[in-house]
């Protein structure tokens, strides 16, 4: 996630990251628009570290991005802080995520700057759903998103910065694999099947900086489907995502 | 000039879809449940006064929760799969079904988070089912849709998904499939679902849809066997034929014919 860095041009700067999020994927307990999020979900919580690199050109800026999350341990509730659902040994969830965006001055005023641009990368999520009985699920997700990207920037002064900023991304089915299997309760594999996901991704970010050390909330929310055929069509639906990823980021820059 | 007007326009694109999220989902954590359980079912419904309209009273659950354990046995010994992980059950209260889950009657499943949602109110008309349950608030169909998905894998079409719920549950809007049928031969041909419509034709009524696959879905069982059946479960669209040719060894046109002739004897 791109935040608050006056560059001047044909200059650059690397900045690492540490953080910690929360991720919730939710039932559809309302499938029509709009849908409602709800009980039983499934929750993890876990450290991630990243690594930006921005390079400033006479016109935009251009930023690469990885960020790495580390496996973690997934669990259920059902609305009453009871986990009927899952085993924690074995059920985990993990994702990775490297990225590009290109960013443009839209305007300025004052100590006001707004940036837009568009954003790209890859995603890779694995998410291994370890029931009680022994049964297992796992899906494993490779997938491209596109999207535009909108930030704004107050300097506060020299050595403030105020930052917030979101992306809107699409992951088409043509873009995008996937792979399901199920286990039976002796891990023999008795259901197999690629998919591809049709998803919608917000991101939404807030930044203080203080001088090299910054602190970012990221709210990141995800919604979509995935069939066994490209397109957009709903049946042979095989998975589907309700996931909201909140983050909190501390990046040091060299 | 115009490459300004561009760049606002751009700027107000994108606030406009990153707050599109609002109109896809929104958060709607409903913590407030009783909870019962058994070996197989766990059930979440509501307290007394919980809302304008009745909620279950503790007999009333805990029939609802015995009943769930039977269709659960008879899923898993119908489709012959072992299956012991426990289903969830989300009992809305009818006045607030509609806005929470989609639906003022009946329900929908969530098989991957072995759940599923239905709405509890007192039906005015006495029923029995299939398995002897008399005047059941909910029957097996959303069960099914668990318990299928979970053993057998994920459906490739609308025609088994659906046709082994209304089998196995045998009714629909609690009326027995097979009189719904011999009701549609006798007084609306046009709707009896022939095997054809029943695989592409997926958007017909579900009043037409249902009892249709779950009869077809009955009868591909008792003539071929359930094992071979359930073979066709994960097929898609485009192979389900094929596949139903080579696993069954019989044509689907002579299937087709042998089908018509049962919906005539019925």
């Amino acid at each position: 996630m791109v935040n608050g860095q006056e560059l001047s041009a044909d200059s650059s700067l690397i900045r690492f990251k540490t953080g910690f999020s929360e991720y919730m994927s939710y039932s559809q307990v309302k499938r029509s628009f709009p849908m409602n999020m709800g009980y039983p979900l499934l929750y993890a919580r876990t450290a991630s570290l990243g690594v930006e690199y921005m390079r400033q050109g006479k016109k935009a800026g251009h930023i690469f991005n990885g960020e790495i999350f580390i496996p973690s341990a997934l669990n259920s509730d059902n609305g009453t802080g009871s986990d009927f659902l899952l085993q924690e040994e074995g059920s985990y969830w993990f994702r990775s995520d490297a990225g590009y965006r290109m960013r443009m001055s839209l305007m300025r005023t004052g100590d006001l700057r707004i940036y837009h641009g568009i954003a790209t990368g890859m995603l890779f999520e694995q998410r291994k759903l370890n029931y009680q009985s022994s049964d297992s699920e796992i899906t494993t997700d490779l997938n491209i998103y596109l999207g535009p990207s909108l930030q704004a920037v107050f300097t506060v002064n020299e050595d403030w910065q105020l930052s917030g900023g979101f992306d809107a991304l699409f992951y088409l089915p043509y873009l995008n694999y996937g792979k399901i299997s199920k286990m039976d309760m002796s891990a023999n594999e008795f259901y197999s099947t690629s998919y591809h996901g049709f998803y919608y991704q917000t991101s939404f970010s807030f930044s203080v900086r203080y001088r090299r050390l910054m602190l970012t909330l990221i709210k990141n929310d995800m919604a979509g489907y995935a069939s066994q055929q490209y397109g957009f069509d709903k049946e042979g639906m095989v998975h589907f995502k309700l996931d909201r990823i909140c983050s909190v980021k501390l990046s040091l820059e060299l | 000039m115009k490459h300004k007007i561009l760049k606002y326009y751009f700027c107000l694109l994108v606030i406009t879809i990153s707050s599109c999220t609002d109109f896809i989902a929104e958060k709607d954590l409903q913590p407030e449940w009783e909870v019962i359980e058994s070996n197989r079912i766990v059930l979440h419904y509501r307290s007394p006064g919980f809302s304008n309209e009745a909620s279950p009273t503790i007999d009333e659950a805990y029939f609802i929760l015995h009943n769930q354990e039977l269709y659960y046995r008879a899923v898993c010994d119908s489709i012959n799969r072992d299956y012991s992980d426990r289903v969830l059950i989300y009992l809305f209260n009818s006045d607030e079904a509609d806005e929470r889950t989609g639906t003022a009657s009946g329900g929908h499943s969530i098989p991957k988070l072995n759940a599923f949602y239905f709405s509890f109110f007192h039906h005015p008309r006495e029923y029995t089912d299939k398995y002897g349950v008399e005047k059941p608030f909910l029957g097996a169909h959303e069960l099914v849709h668990v318990i299928t998905h979970q053993t057998l894998g994920y459906p490739g079409t609308r025609l088994m998904s659906e046709g082994y719920a209304n089998w196995l549950d045998g009714s629909y809007a609690r009326y027995d499939i097979p009189d719904i049928i011999i009701s549609y031969r006798n007084n609306n041909p046009e709707k009896i679902m022939n095997p054809d419509e029943l695989l592409n034709d997926t958007d017909r009524d579900e009043s037409v849809y249902y009892p249709n696959a779950g009869l077809f879905t009955g009868f591909l069982v008792n003539t071929y066997g359930i094992e071979n059946i359930n073979r066709l479960f994960n097929c898609g669209r485009g192979d389900l034929i094929s596949d139903f040719e080579n696993i069954c060894y019989d044509s689907w046109v002579d299937m087709t014919e042998k089908y018509s002739a049962y919906i005539e004897d019925l």
